[in-house]
């Protein structure tokens, strides 16, 4: 034991003197964080707090339609939106350069007369450096072009059909009232679920987890390179006290890691991560995790650059797989059943119970989940290393 | 005197390539021994599995009584390995390194400190102790390569091939101080396939081709396997010819010739039959000005017992 602390307390000095450590480990996944914080923190809160647009409406049309178009743009104003009337599109485009205005909605002259033709033309003017609340401004528009659509073509077939003329303004009535069959309406996931700034963090964490901990079993293969590998066997050490201070430090970098990005992320983000007890699992069982993947790749790489290489392409995988940028494995289908095999997944998802005020008891499938996935890759390190030569 | 290291019939394969194949011999006590084959020829491996690096597939090594394997720690205590290719940290100063290889022989407090003083003066760090092994120049990092092997006092010191790729002054410079470690009474195993450098350090040489041991033996014992004579120079002013013909029959002269001005001898065992060889050339009138003795060298047991020339595998 103390051989393998005496190597582990060698790799951490040379590792803190590297620096790159910090950069991977503490630096980038605060750095990327905060930057998706800033770009879409407030869309990517589940309560849709902070967002806000603000909209600018043109009538060149003074028809039903225009009308009709206002009527669903009224029905939306409030904290997040507001609605602004302009004359002329000259006065809303400069409102936009002015970045007054998210987007703005132009009805064109002669646009209800127009609309059955095939011509009718509903403008969307959108800022470019507002893209989120532009895209809803395009949605919006869209959802009433196609409910414009559904009664074009309700009042045709009726008149197809033999319908009275005289009739046409109560078809037109009831057809505008007729619900869609689906609608997207409040939705309760049942799940509890970090705020968007804390889910960003621990996804960045988790993410860069798994670079982190390359710094401290990828030194074996650096220690090949350089010849000192052979000299540390050569000493009254076993290969087992070797390989095991390289897996020590790989485990105290991820916990230093996370305990540094995840403190910080409560401190400057007020992220609440709920019952330490039980984060404290999750964080061990995680960085656990990232090095039994990293151990394995040192154990079948030849090479620093090649560790570094499979390393990158199974953490940006498993990252992308799990969740740690959006959450794929709400989709459903064969990606979602995918996730489960992350520990990513499992890591995002027992943050998410404990944030939202879950105990040790909800996050059992996340322990087993990461537990499985660290015992496989650990057990399967542990294999591989045995079967090489000595040197 | 008693055997610092033993080893019996080891043998190694790496799939089909049979690496060493049954190589046995000894080293004493203070003793230097040299392996000396070509590259390829099983130097290092043999040394990979007496250091403890690899496993044997048959046969035993045993250091200062105790078995080595790879998980052996006792015996490994018992060496300091200075490999061919440099094994230092570059990012850690040359007293870094010292002191990490030195805690790992258990060395710690002021004898540690001590020890690495009297070992960076040894390879003649004491100014650059810390200087990260980076920002050295290949010869130093050699001769910090070999400090670390030192370090503990190891009771064998196992050298492969310290000096490729060193330039003259610092090839001179590791020379001697393994003549002085050898002075001082440590076991050295020194493999190379320099054959001066066997010559001028070893005891005992044993020579390795194929992964077999081919000879083994003092230079003295493995010139007079393959039964090779001296060749002496002798240079003087008088009668050489009738200075050669009376060689000719003197005890222990083999052959004798005169051209240019020195008279050519091949002579058995040169060294106990020069004052016979200068008293025959005295009495036959000439005055001798000089007097060169060329062993046969190891190259040409080399050669004889392999049919390769060890420089041409360099």
């Amino acid at each position: 034991m103390r051989q393998m602390l005496r190597i582990a307390a060698k790799d951490l000095k040379q590792r803190v003197r590297d620096r790159s450590v910090f950069i991977v480990g503490i630096i980038a996944p605060a750095m990327l964080a905060l930057i998706f914080t800033f770009a879409f923190g407030d869309a990517l809160d589940p309560s849709g707090g902070g967002f806000s647009a603000s909209y600018g409406f043109v009538d060149l049309d003074g028809g039903d339609a225009a009308a009709g178009l206002r009527g669903v743009l009224d029905g939306i104003e409030g904290d997040q939106f507001s609605i602004e009337t302009y004359a002329t599109v000259a006065q809303v485009e400069t409102a936009i350069d002015d970045d007054e205005l998210s987007a703005a909605f132009v009805v064109p002259e002669g646009f209800s007369e127009s609309i059955g033709s095939g011509t009718a033309v509903l403008e969307v003017v959108g800022n470019v450096d507002a893209p989120t609340g532009a895209g809803i401004a395009a949605a919006i528009a869209e959802g009433y072009a196609d409910a414009v659509d559904r009664v074009t073509l309700t009042v045709a077939g009726s008149l197809a059909a033999g319908a009275d003329p005289g009739m046409l303004d109560e078809v037109i009535a009831t057809a505008s009232s007729v619900e869609p069959l689906a609608s997207i309406g409040a939705i309760t996931t049942g799940v509890r679920q970090m705020d968007g700034p804390t889910y960003l963090m621990a996804g960045m964490a988790v993410f860069f987890l798994f670079f982190t901990v390359q710094f401290g079993v990828a030194s074996l293969l650096e220690e090949k390179r350089v010849g000192t590998w052979g000299r540390l066997l050569a000493a009254p050490v076993t290969r087992a006290q070797a390989i095991g201070a390289k897996v020590l430090v790989s485990f105290l970098l991820g916990i230093i890691s996370m305990a540094v990005l995840m403190v910080g992320a409560s401190i400057g983000l007020g992220a609440d991560w709920g019952d330490p007890l039980s984060v404290s699992v999750l964080v061990i069982l995680g960085v656990l995790a990232a090095t039994g993947v990293m151990a394995l790749v040192s154990a079948i790489a030849k090479t620093v650059e090649a560790a570094g290489n499979i390393q990158a392409i199974i953490a940006v995988a498993l990252g992308m797989l799990g969740g740690t940028f959006v959450q794929i494995s709400q989709d459903g289908g064969l990606l979602s059943r995918l996730s489960l095999i992350t520990p990513h997944h499992w890591f995002i998802q027992g943050l998410n119970d404990l944030g939202g005020g879950g105990s040790i008891g909800d996050i059992v499938p996340s322990i087993v989940g990461i537990g499985l996935f660290a015992a496989v890759t650990g057990g399967l390190a542990v294999w591989a290393f045995a079967r090489q030569e000595a040197v | 005197m008693s055997n610092v290291l033993l080893v019996e019939e080891l043998e190694h394969s790496f799939g089909d390539l049979l690496a060493v194949g049954g190589v046995s011999f000894f080293i004493e006590s203070g003793e230097t021994y040299g392996l000396l084959g070509p590259n390829g020829a099983g130097k290092t491996t043999t040394i990979s599995m007496i250091s403890g690096l690899l496993e044997a597939d048959r046969g035993s090594v045993q250091v200062a009584g105790q078995p080595m394997t790879t998980k052996s720690t006792a015996g490994k205590q018992a060496i300091g390995l200075v490999p061919q290719d440099l094994a230092i940290y570059p990012d850690l100063t040359a007293k870094e390194n010292l002191a990490f290889f030195g805690s790992l022989y258990g060395m710690r407090g002021a004898a540690l400190s001590n020890r690495i003083g009297q070992v960076l003066e040894m390879v003649g760090l004491s100014d650059r102790a810390d200087d990260k092994a980076e920002e050295y120049s290949g010869g130093m990092k050699r001769r910090l390569n070999i400090g670390v092997g030192l370090l503990h006092e190891p009771q064998l010191l196992i050298l492969d091939e310290p000096t490729v790729g060193v330039d003259p002054q610092s090839r001179n410079a590791i020379l001697e101080s393994v003549e002085a470690l050898s002075t001082e009474g440590m076991s050295v195993l020194y493999t190379t396939h320099y054959m001066e450098e066997a010559e001028r350090l070893c005891d005992r040489v044993g020579i390795i081709d194929n992964g077999l041991l081919v000879a083994e033996g003092s230079r003295r014992d493995l010139v007079d396997a393959i039964g090779q004579n001296d060749t002496v120079h002798v240079s003087g002013t008088g009668d050489l010819r009738s200075a050669t013909e009376a060689l000719r029959t003197t005890e222990g002269v083999v052959q004798a010739a005169e051209a240019h001005g020195v008279i050519t001898l091949m002579v058995d065992r040169a060294a106990s039959r020069l004052p016979s060889i200068l008293a025959t050339a005295g009495t036959a009138g000439v005055s001798v000005t000089a007097v060169d003795v060329t062993e046969p060298n190891l190259e040409a047991v080399f050669l004889h017992l392999t049919g390769k020339a060890l420089r041409d595998e360099a």
